[in-house]
């Protein structure tokens, strides 16, 4: 009784100061593990006087000790120092994490000794049959198994997808196990969220059964595993309603409000369908996966339950904070991605509208939601506002209840199926033909975080808002904002040179200051080893997990020229994706490699045609205001590593020569016919190769400093200790992608120049 | 949070300005359906003088009186609320049956008005002893609780209440205030305002008005009520 009538004294004494307790929890979360820690530590402190000047010791002495307990919370889950763990050893694979991906074999697994260690699991499978065995399989399994354990790879390049971080946060893996050999297998699905997480693998293996697409949709929206093909993924990311196709807080909403109106319908007591809820709710959440929106949805409705039952009434807004700071206390990394941010933003700004219109509270959400897609994704859809206004009802109203019938539908009634299927596929083709049109995707580019911050503060700001004057006002802000963060990205004070990390192969872009003009020399690629159809994998190449995205978040929407040095593969193997997927004005290439069918393959059906420049050693190039100069080949050839175009350029008062593959014959060449060619950076030729980087060469070019582009763990030894040593010998620093990942060499036209990695974490 | 007027469960959603600015933050005591009920001045439909509804826009005869009484006088009053059947009842339960909880009701609207309209003096009309002994609280102090007032005036000993008046009788009344402040508080303000709950004849603050000039003040005097009658 008396702790009753202190928790009620409690309660009545925070009612309405629990945003600032949830908003403390936030930006410690952020402060511990995020980037930037100086801006959430400026946050905080104005945080502090604030709650200060409220003058509420109790208000004041709850924010402080959240403050220590996340904070120490979230240290304590910082990634500790990487140990080894010895092989052989026994582990416990996730039913439902398993994933079969042509030969090769994924999933999450702990080690059984250690329960608490999870990490990743790679296996490339032997045999058809055993990759049949893994497909059909729906047990958590205990293996043991010999193999390799590697720390997770960063991001290795700006703008490329961090899985190691990804891991980490998301479910606190930071090893990835490359399985060589399995010495035995069994089930083992004792433990009741084993059974729970077999009983999910079931059902999905059930669903896939389904005829495409509606097998996409059945898996995603009702038991939150999303797994279309990845263009009709990046489709739908690239339309800002992804969160329509997988089980989201949005959808769990529904649900229940289903549920309390079917239950009431049948006569069954309120009292009656809560206590079955607040049973059951929990264990939905643990079966379809507990992302972060279905977490707040399912907490939010148990929340709203407990408090029916003791008679206390709370605000929207008590609610939320509530939800965010046990949510944050029992993960820290809650926030730290797009999904999260989105999921609480989204719920807040629509509990601090004051806008009463449907239109104007929908363009708050998007004003509110824009800054952190440009931060994630680096561009925007214009169609966005409009197919959420139309996708939202039609997800809520018709395609969620018509999914869930067909799920429980018999199998066999295959005409319903493929009705629904039909209706699907039209659905999928006009969300396609929308995504494709390039006309209405800005690629803005990455906004700085004080940017996103600022934007989010003013779209908060605006949207709570009574007065058309205020409003307006705080438009003209976010309008300045988005203004001032387009202009920086697009016309930069800086030029660079920035060799991607593209693995085994070259890609260099340059770009000019002021009006930027964009070259790229080759695209990168990968030799494709002739595999048998099972082991084919679905995956992307290169230029769209790495080259693509860095171009994006650089706000590159276009490349004035590509040059290929010659036609190997890994320096234009990914030529046809790049072509296709962003439009090119200029292809520049050695006279000949027109005459190499491999070539000319490769040109075909791009979707704009670029005009293409054959040139030879001694042509002048003015590409995109760039002055080049090409010095190799002299003549035309058939596009081999001797038959590579070497270009030399001068950007911000520097001399660069780019090699492409030439041998020690193409660079003797060179200076017999420019003795008096001398370079500033020089590329060194077929990444480091010994056939290349002649000492008579490099001696009379007389680089201040050398660039190697060479893959991690190349089968070819690149590059070798032999030009390694000629670079030392003959005192020229050099940097190599192979360690350093990215490098970026900005110059400013008065001939400043530095250079910034971006860096392999160890 | 429970309504002081309907005792409903409501709830306040905090504005962004409100989380963001520095300084407490207050709880109301009134749901906001409850304050919309009553009914708030409609400054064109009021006399730009005293506030009293009327059709037109211009001084109203009342205010015409007090200037040609006054010829030294310019007048100028503020108010928030016209007089309707949901005040009396709230004036009934907080000044007669003396519910002092209710001194809260109107609070934000008053603090709004004050973030607005800043004066460098306040002064509460105070009640005679004797009311004060009976209901037990000063109900204008209370009211604007929010603000630094100084004690100026004094009220003398009156047999008979205001409100308990005909309109003849009010305006017949003789001075009721004496100046009982520090007359040094005189010497600096440039403007002083008199707050009272209720204008009705304008009789009271007008005395009020006197005292001070009796008292030798020479800067500007505004008055203001809760409720323009």
């Amino acid at each position: 009784m008396i702790i009753q009538r202190q928790a009620k004294w409690l309660v009545n004494r925070l009612e309405d100061r629990l945003i600032f307790i949830g908003l403390a929890a936030i930006l410690t979360a952020w402060l511990v593990n995020g980037q930037r820690w100086w801006l959430p530590a400026l946050l905080l402190s104005y945080l502090c006087i604030r709650v200060a000047s409220l003058a509420d010791k109790v208000v004041f002495f709850l924010m402080i000790s959240i403050i220590v307990v996340v904070g120490t919370l979230a240290f304590r889950v910082r990634p500790p120092r990487i140990t080894t763990i010895p092989a052989p050893i026994n582990i416990h694979i996730q039913a439902d994490s398993i994933k079969v991906n042509g030969d090769q074999l994924s999933g999450i697994a702990t080690e059984i000794n250690s329960k608490s260690k999870s990490f990743l699991v790679y296996y490339r499978l032997q045999s058809p049959q055993e990759k049949l065995y893994f497909q059909n399989n729906y047990h958590n399994l205990n293996l043991q198994i010999t193999g390799e354990v590697t720390p997770i790879m960063a991001a290795t390049n700006r703008g490329q997808f961090d899985n190691r971080n990804y891991q980490w946060q998301a479910h606190r893996i930071q090893y990835a196990i490359n399985v060589s050999q399995i010495q035995s297998c069994v089930y083992d699905d004792h433990h009741w969220i084993d059974q729970l997480l077999s009983w999910r693998q079931q059902l999905y293996l059930h669903f896939m059964r389904f005829p495409k697409p509606l097998n996409v949709y059945l898996t995603g929206l009702i038991i939150g595993k999303f797994d279309g093909d990845l263009t009709f993924k990046q489709d739908m990311s690239q339309l800002g309603i992804i969160h329509l196709f997988s089980l989201s807080g949005l959808h769990v909403f529904v649900l229940i409000n289903g549920i309390y109106f079917f239950a009431t319908r049948l006569r069954f007591t309120r009292e009656l369908v809560e206590r079955w809820l607040l049973i059951l709710l929990p264990l939905y959440c643990l079966f379809v996966g507990a992302g972060v929106g279905i977490r707040r949805a399912v907490f939010l409705t148990v929340l709203n339950i407990c408090l029916h039952q003791v008679k206390w009434h709370w605000g929207k807004l008590d609610k939320i904070s509530v939800i965010m700071i046990v949510l944050l206390l029992l993960d820290p990394y809650l926030l730290f991605n797009l999904g999260g941010q989105l999921s609480f933003g989204m719920s807040l700004a629509l509990i601090l509208n004051r806008w009463h219109s449907a239109i104007g509270r929908q363009l708050n959400l998007m004003l509110a939601s824009l800054p952190l897609l440009l931060y994630f994704s680096y561009s925007w859809h214009l169609g966005t506002l409009i197919l959420n206004l139309i996708m939202i009802p039609l997800f809520e109203v018709i395609i969620l209840p018509i999914i869930i019938g067909v799920a429980f539908l018999p199998f066999d009634m295959w005409h319903i199926h493929s009705f629904v299927n039909g209706g699907l596929t039209a659905l999928d083709q006009c969300l396609h033909f929308v995504a494709q049109t390039r006309t209405l995707n800005v690629i803005f580019g990455q906004p700085s975080l004080i940017i996103v911050t600022g934007l989010v503060m003013t779209a908060f700001w605006i949207l709570n808002q009574t007065q058309q004057r205020n409003r307006l006002k705080g438009s003209v802000v976010y309008g300045t904002l988005l203004v001032v963060s387009f202009i920086m990205i697009h016309f930069p004070l800086m030029g660079q040179i920035t060799l991607i990390d593209i693995g085994q192969g070259d890609s260099i872009l340059i770009t000019t200051p002021f009006h930027r003009q964009t070259v790229l020399i080759d695209t990168g690629g990968k030799l494709k080893l002739p595999l048998q159809s099972w082991q084919k994998k679905i995956q992307q190449d290169g230029v769209t997990k790495i080259t693509l995205p860095f171009l994006k978040q650089q706000g590159i929407s276009h490349l004035d020229a590509i040059v290929l040095t010659h036609q190997d593969a890994d320096h234009l193997g990914d030529l046809q994706t790049l072509l296709q997927s962003i439009p090119v004005v200029r292809v520049v290439f050695a006279q000949g490699l027109t005459q190499n069918p491999h070539f000319y393959q490769k040109l075909v059906d791009p979707m704009i045609k670029p005009h293409y420049f054959p040139v030879l050693a001694g042509d002048q190039l003015n590409l995109a205001g760039m002055r080049f100069s090409a010095v190799h080949p002299f003549q035309p050839g058939m596009g081999a590593n001797e038959d590579s175009l070497v270009l030399y350029t001068e950007l911000g008062h520097k001399r660069w020569l780019f090699t492409g593959d030439v041998d020690q014959a193409g660079e003797k060449g060179i200076i017999t016919h420019y003795p008096s060619l001398k370079v500033d950076f020089l590329k060194i030729a077929h990444h480091g190769s010994k056939t290349s980087s002649n000492p008579d060469f490099i001696q009379q070019l007389q680089p201040q400093f050398a660039l190697i582009s060479s893959g991690r763990h190349n089968r070819y030894g690149h590059p070798d200790q032999e030009t390694l040593q000629t670079l030392t010998k003959l005192r020229v620093p050099y940097l190599n992608t192979q360690t350093s990942g990215m490098i970026t060499f900005r110059y400013s036209l008065n001939g400043n120049y530095h250079v910034r990695v971006f860096g392999v974490k160890p | 949070m429970r309504c002081l007027l309907c005792a409903a469960q409501f709830h306040q959603t905090l504005s962004v300005q409100t989380i963001l600015k520095l300084g407490p933050i207050m709880r109301p005591t009134v749901c906001s359906s409850c304050l919309d009920r009553f009914v708030p001045i409609n400054h064109q439909n009021a006399c730009p003088s005293c506030q009293r509804y009327q059709e037109k826009r211009t001084v109203c005869q009342d205010c015409q009186f007090w200037q040609a009484k006054y010829p030294g006088e310019s007048f100028r009053h503020h108010a928030l609320f016209y007089y309707d059947d949901q005040m009396q009842q709230f004036f009934q339960d907080y000044k007669a049956r003396g519910d002092f909880r209710l001194a809260t009701v109107f609070s934000s609207v008053i603090n709004d008005f004050f973030r607005h309209h800043q004066f460098d003096t306040y002064c509460c009309l105070p009640p005679d002893l004797q009311r004060l002994a009976n209901r037990g609280f000063d109900h204008v102090k209370a009211l604007f609780s929010s603000l630094e007032t100084l004690d100026l005036l004094q009220k003398r000993q009156s047999s008979q209440p205001q409100a308990q008046k005909n309109r003849q009788q009010r305006l017949a009344t003789p001075q009721i205030y004496s100046f009982s402040g520090d007359y040094r508080c005189l010497k600096h303000p440039r403007s002083i305002l008199l707050l009272d709950d209720i204008y009705t004849t304008g009789r009271t603050l007008t005395h009020a008005r006197m005292c001070l000039r009796e008292a030798g003040f020479k800067g500007k005097i505004v008055t203001f009520s809760l409720v323009r009658a």
